[in-house]
């Protein structure tokens, strides 16, 4: 059998309200068959954004050796990096470097998850660069999947959380998924839907068909 | 109903006759979980398959494809599981399954490696736990972590000499080990002496120590702790040339820097002008005090020579025992300027209370103490004379007592941090989960929530057979970041 893939389109946040004609999200839904399904999230102006933050970057870097060069100029005397003129203008630049640097490895590329009924939930965030975070919640740990309602800066927002139980997790009794894209309510119906259906409908059918198997036998003898 | 197969990733690959073992577990979802762990080679010429290896139970074989088998043939041996491997594909392929209801439509076969599976480790959780997490509800539907624990290598018991032999030799070192700790135990429980330890450092780091020695949660800890309080105590045996004159010298030093301070304080420090006879008075109290205190270190100089040996063989107790006798030492050496921060403290507080009050007198007011308030009040000539004597003696005063009242504040404070980073070095040595570290580094332990699921590709599908129907096989692998 082979995978049923289903693609969909919906606008984040951020897109909704700079009003964005193009949707900017891309949500995949692959079902592998059984109670396996992988879900992708993929953020297509991903490029766009990092080109946006390399410009930033290499435009800071411009000025800054251009007030270095005009400052200090080509003269041969001793270069003190303890006078004022030269001292905060360098940490100035590279704080702002450091901050354009860390907002740039933080874009978001794609979130991946995967749900196996009976294994676990994996969840897989792909950031600029092809830098990777894992987060793995096994089966006995998952408590439910609910949408929620977030007040946050005096903005409605929803989020997917999976409600977790166990020792283990104790520190964290829910977990974001999806949250770094901030993808809006509809895309977030969808895959709560999505994921509720296998959360529900492996359970209800192995009742079902052991009831029914049972009631066959018992319909037998 | 769900079936999974945990497969190490070497025996996927398998190109010869072998047997499989490994334990079943079945959840009341039903879902059948097969931890295969270990195998061994086939051998036809047995004609009964060893079923039990340790505490392993017999799962099933790999065959050759060639091998025409059916079902009463797998029943004959008794086997859960069968695999077939020929030439054409690199891996095995599942033919054969103990448990196939009709409404089963889907096999898991999940790949994982041996190493990384018994390096995981949970977050926040010393490794000692893990055996009592099994009673735990948490591991009941949480696979990794089952199969972690089946992973774990087990302890042989079969040299049972050997056994007896190292058991008494481990008695025997840890004898020697905790002599030292039974010294000190039998010392300080006498009642004489812990009249005087109870209020020490070192005696309330013991009973620290000892709760966490008796808890057995970091063992790394107490060994590293030995061997670099040894360390440390043979390097000061063997630089300091006169152990006893290292102590005393430090002392005197100590004095000459008071010395040093008190004289700076006898002019005019950064420009204040102080009162003459009042700082005369502080000045020759002080110095009283210095002067006794070094009558006293030299009263007691021949005495310290001959605990100092004492005192250094603290090391064999541990590196936290030495940093909590440098705590008292420290204590013990700063006494004086201590009192003196004392002194000058209360003298302060009642100039200051003194002031406030007559502040009160001076301007006619006193406080009610029925109404709770301050009011008006027709004082007598005399008293106001007197007030005003007085307030203004304390208040003239006041700046050389609030010179000297800081000074000594920080010089307490100061050596307050030196104590409290002394002390928070303790804390961390005795407490820094220093094995997770080191399995980290060494091992690469992985946490058991990083563990991401990969699918593996097949260039064609695999699928069972069973009564006519196809089942489908699907493949994973087990990897970390």
């Amino acid at each position: 059998m082979e995978p049923k893939v289903t693609i969909h389109r919906y606008y984040s946040r951020q897109a909704k309200y700079e009003g964005a004609v193009e949707a900017d999200l891309e949500l995949c839904i692959k079902h592998c068959g059984g109670d396996v399904v992988r879900i992708e999230l993929v953020n297509r102006l991903h490029g766009i954004q990092l080109q946006r933050k390399l410009r930033r970057l290499l435009l800071l870097m411009f000025l800054s050796i251009a007030y270095f060069v005009g400052t200090c100029g080509f003269d041969n005397r001793t270069i003190s990096f303890l006078q004022p003129r030269i001292l905060y203008p360098l940490i100035t630049c590279a704080s702002v470097a450091i901050l354009l640097i860390r907002s740039t490895l933080n874009l978001v590329q794609a979130e991946r998850l995967f749900y196996s009924w009976d294994m676990a939930l994996q969840m897989e965030t792909v950031r600029s660069f092809g830098r990777e975070s894992v987060l793995c919640v096994q089966r006995g740990h998952i408590e439910d999947i609910v949408l929620n309602e977030v007040i946050e800066d005096l903005d409605v927002k929803y989020m997917l959380i999976l409600r977790t139980k166990g020792s283990q997790f104790k520190k964290r009794p829910i977990i974001p998924l999806f949250n770094s894209q901030s993808p809006s309510i509809e895309c977030l119906q969808h895959t709560y839907h999505v994921l509720h259906k296998y959360w529900l409908n492996s359970t209800k059918d192995r009742s079902e068909e052991s009831y029914s198997k049972d009631k066959q036998s018992l319909v037998n003898s | 109903m769900s079936i999974k197969i945990y497969l190490p990733v070497n025996y996927y690959y398998l190109n010869k006759s072998t047997n499989l073992y490994g334990q079943v577990q079945i959840n009341e979802d039903n879902v059948v979980s097969y931890y295969v762990l270990e195998a061994s080679d086939l051998e036809f010429s047995d004609k009964a398959i060893n079923h039990e290896k340790g505490n392993l139970r017999f799962l099933g074989s790999i065959l050759n494809e060639d091998f025409n088998a059916d079902q009463n043939q797998f029943l004959k041996f008794n086997m859960r599981l069968c695999f077939t491997y020929n030439s054409s594909q690199a891996n095995i392929t599942l033919v054969y399954l103990g448990i196939t209801p009709e409404y089963l439509k889907h096999i898991k076969v999940i790949l994982y490696d041996k190493q990384m599976v018994r390096n995981l480790f949970v977050s926040g959780e010393s490794e000692n736990r893990r055996s009592l997490e099994y009673n735990d509800n948490d591991s009941t539907d949480c696979d990794f972590l089952e199969l972690s624990r089946l992973n774990q290598p087990t302890a042989d018991n079969q040299n049972k000499a050997n056994n007896n032999a190292n058991k008494s030799i481990q008695y025997g070192l840890t004898l020697i080990a905790d002599s030292p700790i039974k010294i000190f135990e039998y010392m300080a429980e006498n009642v004489f002496i812990n009249s005087i330890m109870v209020h020490t450092t070192i005696y309330k780091h013991f009973k620290e120590w000892q709760t966490a020695c008796d808890k057995r949660s970091r063992p790394a800890n107490i060994v590293l702790d030995r061997i670099l309080g040894i360390i440390l105590m043979l390097i000061l045996f063997t630089l300091a040339t006169q152990p006893g004159d290292f102590l005393i010298q430090i002392s005197h030093y100590v004095i000459d820097e008071l010395y040093g301070l008190l004289k700076v304080l006898e002019g005019s420090p950064i420009g204040l002008k102080l009162n003459i006879h009042l700082n005369n008075f502080f000045l020759d109290c002080f110095k009283y005090h210095i002067e006794l205190w070094s009558t006293f270190l030299d009263f007691i100089e021949p005495l310290v020579r001959q605990v100092f040996l004492a005192i250094g063989m603290i090391g064999c107790l541990g590196f936290t025992f030495q940093i909590a006798l440098l705590v008292d030492l420290i204590s013990v050496i700063g006494l004086h300027s201590h009192c003196f921060y004392i002194y000058t403290k209360v003298l302060y507080n009642v100039e200051r209370r003194g002031l406030s009050v007559l502040w009160q007198v001076v301007r006619g007011n006193r406080y009610n103490i029925l109404k709770g308030r301050t009011e008006s009040h027709n004082y007598m000539n005399r008293q106001l004379y007197l007030a005003t004597i007085f307030f203004s003696a304390i208040l003239f005063l006041l700046p050389t007592t609030l010179v000297y009242y800081i000074v000594f504040a920080a010089l307490k404070a100061l050596t307050f941090a030196t104590l409290s980073v002394f002390h928070f070095l303790r804390r961390k040595l005795m407490y820094l989960p220093i094995e997770v570290c080191i399995k980290r580094l060494l091992r690469g332990c992985h946490e058991i929530d990083c563990i991401q699921i990969k699918d593996v590709s097949h260039h064609e599908r695999a699928f069972l057979m069973h009564k006519q129907q196809k089942i489908n096989v699907t493949v994973y692998k087990i990897t970390t970041l």
